[in-house]
């Protein structure tokens, strides 16, 4: 026979005020396997607890309904309680009389009453409690980073500086991201290369971090702690140990192609590294374009010419399989296309280009050297229209959403035109100036007053070349009246979205994205940096349209939950998950189905001799969050959450059913 | 046809493709047949089809895959269950070899109400209805009086499992609506449906007749019977009465191909096929799809889309 022992609170008068708290107790007293109960003033506090204990000994209580304040709130000190008192803390029931009964009911002789229901109920849940243990998951604590822009990168430097090892899977073949694509970053005008080139190279010689550019992510299985990663490191077709990034071989490759890093705007080889300060500084051959590779090994220049024969066309993928504790992912974003705009003329005509093929116009190692010219006839341009919001805050070509840094780079490279020609006008239409960050609004205003750009409210109705000139149609709203500008050059700034293989990602490491493939976090305000599959963060534009001051900014925090993860010494795992009854789970798979962890596994039974006999499903103790979707979907009642079961939850809804 | 399906059985059998097949035999009277479960050549010789072939032998397949691979014949309705049986795991794809036998409809024993049962000595179909050969002679009975309710309303095709095909399919021409049956339902008002539905549950004896009958209703252990987690009292109370049918229900949405054979095999006449169909058009309006067409397809309770969601929970 169970022996139940309840303890009523007041919670000072939050809940004596309104739940006559000593005929409460009494009356449990003689509710079926109560042995012993009592009330007191303030349950929680060391004087309660040692009731509590006391009262455990005494009365040889086994189990313990403790009627007070949201579980949410005192369940971890109560089963602390109990259990040092020799108790399983699972043993503990905790009827919340606070927040479901005096807050919120006045008439004290129907909140009595109701205050004594849920006691009952609990305390016919307590008598069909089991002992449940947690048990210890042992941690890897090494963790693996996806993406190596400057999110990245910072992630991996900070949990490397604490001491942990870090893998860097960077799908290019170097690390970077965009911001190795600008010359200079807004709001400061610092020089991108010059603080992003020494972090990339701390990266590379930190002891603790290995990077893997030209790879990526193949295959994710296991859960926090354990997580088991396959990597396909593409075959680069050079000898990272044998390269020592003389660049002779990119010298002499017939092969020209446009690079993606110059967006289109200048020209690499088919052997080539991406932009001189690629970290590692090793080439990689792109074999869909290479002649040896096109042409039955015909050319051979660069294994020819390579003074340490690094190049070695007989490489092939490799994949690398190792375990991780945490993974953080720092994809970041692409720029979105702007052809849908068809009455802008991009792709149609040659000086209407994007914001980030402007980025490489006026950078110094970007393929005009740094001197900004257009790319129709080379000549500086004088009249430069810049135009907002293309594909942001915009349902019908692109998103609804805002993508937040374009305001601030329309400013930034109406400033810098300014700079590099000193007669050059900078015409801005914008719908609002987003500024708002430390030190934003002083940079647009001084765009504007120092720097003389023209700010223009409205959006732009149509561009179209005209001889040497583009003439840009569009609305000064503000005025009250169209405009029309000759134009040299139209930069569009064009949105942020999702990277294309995000939902991949996503679908790989079992997290959600949201509509527009973000990736989602698992609270909008107080869990930013996690999401719902524990061990698994975010860092970066990944997550949503950011700047470089909050995208470092989300990858230390990152870090840092990475860090207080692997400071544990192992895990512990939530005893309260679910459990199959392999005796009458026929295998119908729908709780694997509706898992939103894909905590659920099909195994195979076998009889002694080891013969298959049926399948059944099984739960990956790991991942289960403790849900209960699985539960509600089984039609058989055969996978059940413990500390829930139908049976404790049935015996509830009968004491409450069938109460006098 | 009813060669064409005896060859075909004999082939599986006689050439080891198959360990059984399973189909349709005469019965003890003219207007029944019964399930064949034919494991030899000579057996296949006992097969038949005509209108009086009604039951769902989709209903065997979870057992009878376990001896190995097996042959069976299906009407379209019935090819339906095996999506949802392969759908579900309860049967391999490659352990069913479908035979799809040409359906006009199937007999409605109503149809014979005139008719003493002792002189029937032969039930065909004929014209777009049945002849039915009697002692004293032939009898003619036109497709609408014929027919089930749901084959008057037929429309469907070969099922997506389709192995072997015998005959032509006959021309769909449907005399009724899928949903007249319910049409009538749908006008009672909340209230009334309570009554009508608690006196139609009164009268269940939990005999689980239909939940035998129930392609669907494979598991090993039915909630009902549990011990230890008893959601309904195990007997004739008629709460629970109730509790049983709404709860078999709801384990059936989006699953129930409307094949009927709960209904049928009710001893009490209670009108199942009303709840199978009611939900299922719920299911198809919400969900924009129905059950027993694609194998591959998630279960519905599975295939939840949030951003598909007309409904969302507020934040
Ligand atoms: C034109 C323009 C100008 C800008 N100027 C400024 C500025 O002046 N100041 C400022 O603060 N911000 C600026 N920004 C914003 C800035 O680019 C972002 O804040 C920053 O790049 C975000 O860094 P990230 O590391 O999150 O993403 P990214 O820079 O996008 O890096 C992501 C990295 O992950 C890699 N990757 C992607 N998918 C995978 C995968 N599946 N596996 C492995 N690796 C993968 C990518 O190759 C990339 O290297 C600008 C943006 C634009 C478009
Ligand atoms: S839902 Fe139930 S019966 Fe189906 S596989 Fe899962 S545990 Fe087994
Ligand atoms: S309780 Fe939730 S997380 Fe655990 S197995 Fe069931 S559905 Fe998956």
């Amino acid at each position: 026979m169970a022996r139940v022992g309840v303890f009523v609170c007041w919670c000072g008068s939050n809940i004596a005020k309104t739940v006559d708290v000593v005929k409460v107790a009494e009356a449990a007293g003689k509710l079926p396997s109560v042995a012993y109960s009592t009330d007191y003033k303030y349950m929680c506090s060391e004087p309660g607890q040692n009731l509590i204990k006391q009262a455990i000994e005494e009365h040889k209580l086994d189990r313990i309904v403790v009627a007070s304040c949201s579980p949410r709130l005192h369940e971890p000190t109560f089963r602390r309680c109990i259990s040092e008192a020799g108790l399983n803390p699972f043993m503990l029931e905790m009827a919340n009389i606070r927040e479901h009964c005096s807050w919120v009911h006045d008439d004290k002789e129907v909140a009595s009453e109701k205050a004594l229901d849920l006691i009952a109920m609990s305390v016919a849940k307590a008598v069909k409690n089991e002992a449940l243990f947690s048990q210890e998951i042992p941690l890897t604590k090494k963790a693996l980073v996806i993406g190596g822009g400057v999110a990245g990168i910072q992630v991996a430097l900070d949990i490397a500086d604490a001491g942990y090892k870090v893998t860097l899977v960077e799908k290019t073949p170097s690390i970077g991201g965009r911001m190795a694509q600008y010359d200079k970053t807004f709001p400061t005008l610092d020089c991108a290369a010059c603080i992003l080139t020494p972090k990339m190279v701390d990266a590379a010689s930190h002891p603790n971090i290995e990077i893997m550019t030209y790879a990526e992510v193949e295959k994710v299985s296991g859960f926090v702690g354990n997580f088991e990663v396959t990597i396909r490191k593409k075959a680069r077709s050079v000898d990272m140990k044998k390269c020592t990034g003389c660049g002779v071989c990119y010298e002499k490759c017939p092969k020209k192609l446009p690079s993606e890093f110059d967006c289109g705007l200048g020209q690499r080889k088919a052997i080539y590294v991406p932009f001189p300060q690629a970290v590692p500084n090793v080439p990689v051959i792109d074999r869909e374009n290479c002649r040896y590779f096109a042409d039955g090994g015909k050319c051979g220049v660069c294994a020819k010419i390579c003074p340490s024969q690094a190049v070695d066309y007989t490489l092939e993928d490799e994949m690398i399989t190792d375990k991780y504790g945490a993974i953080v992912a720092a994809t970041g974003f692409q720029p979105w296309d702007p052809t849908p705009y068809t009455n802008l003329g991009y792709g149609r005509y040659p000086d209407v280009i994007t914001s980030l093929q402007f980025e490489r116009l006026f950078n110094a190692s970007g393929p005009t050297e740094g001197k900004l010219v257009r790319p129709s006839d080379h000549k500086p341009p004088k009249n430069v229209v810049f135009i907002s919001c293309i594909g942001s805050r915009d349902d019908e070509h692109g998103y609804p959403y805002c993508s937040k840094v374009c305001c601030m780079y329309n400013a930034k490279h109406a400033l810098l035109l300014k700079e590099k020609v000193h007669d050059a006008q900078a015409y801005v239409f914008y719908m609002d100036i987003r500024a708002n960050g430390k030190g934003y609004e002083e940079f647009v205003r001084r765009t504007i007053e120092k720097y003389g750009a023209i700010y223009l409210r409205g959006r732009v109705s149509r561009v179209f070349q005209d001889g040497e000139k583009l003439i840009v149609r569009g609305v000064d709203t503000l005025a009250g009246k169209p405009v029309e500008i000759e134009a040299d050059m139209v930069v569009l700034a064009a949105a942020m979205e999702a990277q294309p293989d995000a939902k991949d990602l996503a679908r790989m490491l079992g997290i959600s994205t949201d509509e527009y493939n973000w990736f989602s976090e698992a609270h909008p305000k107080l869990k930013p940096v996690e999401v719902l599959t524990a061990g698994i963060y975010l860092a970066g534009a990944c997550q949503y349209p950011k700047d470089i001051p909050d995208a470092v900014a989300q990858a230390s925090g990152a870090a840092a939950k990475v860090v207080g993860l692997f400071a544990k010494e192992s895990l512990q795992s939530e005893p309260t998950v679910a459990e199959v009854n392999e005796d009458t789970c026929v295998d119908c798979q729908l709780c694997k189905e509706v898992c939103p962890y894909t905590a659920i596994d099909t195994k195979t039974l076998t009889d002694r001799a080891g013969n298959p006999i049926r399948t059944v499903s099984c739960v990956n103790e790991g991942l289960c969050h403790g849900c209960g979707t699985c539960v509600a979907a089984c039609r058989s009642s055969s996978i059940q959450l413990r500390g829930f079961k139908d049976n404790q939850i049935l015996s509830e809804i009968d004491a409450l059913a069938f109460a006098e | 046809m009813e060669n064409e399906l005896r060859q075909k059985a004999k082939e599986l059998l006689e050439s080891g493709q198959v360990k059984q097949v399973i189909g349709y035999e005469d019965g003890s009277t003219a207007f029944k047949s019964t399930p064949c479960f034919a494991s030899s050549p000579e057996d296949a010789d006992r097969l038949v089809w005509n209108p009086t072939c009604v039951n769902n032998l989709a209903v065997y397949l979870p057992s009878a895959v376990k001896q190995g691979k097996v042959a069976v014949a299906v009407k379209p309705c019935d090819g339906r269950s095996v999506v949802e049986l392969i759908k579900e795991h309860q049967i391999n794809r490659d352990d069913v070899v479908t035979m799809v036998v040409p359906c006009p409809g199937v007999l409605n024993p109503d149809a014979l109400a005139d008719i003493d049962p002792k002189t029937i000595k032969n039930i065909e179909w004929k014209g777009d209805g049945i002849s039915v050969t009697t002692d004293s002679g032939e009898i003619s009975i036109p497709r609408e009086k014929a027919f089930l309710d749901k084959c008057l309303s037929c429309t469907l095709t070969d099922p997506a499992v389709t192995n072997i095909k015998l005959g032509d399919s006959p021309e769909r021409s449907p005399l009724k609506d899928k949903d007249a049956a319910i049409a009538e339902y749908e006008k009672m008002s909340v209230d009334e449906r309570r009554v009508f539905w608690a006196k139609e549950f009164t009268k269940c004896i939990r005999c689980y007749a239909c939940r035998q009958a129930c392609p669907a209703c494979y598991c090993k252990e039915c909630f009902v019977d549990k011990n230890g987690q008893v959601w309904a009292l195990k007997s004739t109370d008629p709460e629970a009465n109730w509790f049983f049918h709404m709860t078999r229900a709801m384990h059936l949405a989006g699953r129930c191909i409307g094949c009927g054979e709960c209904e049928r095999s009710c001893p009490m006449g209670i009108p199942l096929t009303l709840i199978g169909r009611t939900l299922e058009k719920d299911v198809e309006e919400m969900f924009g799809s129905g059950a027993g067409q694609d194998p591959d397809a998630l279960p519905i309770l599975g295939s939840f889309d949030l951003t598909k969601d007309p409904d969302p929970c507020p934040e």
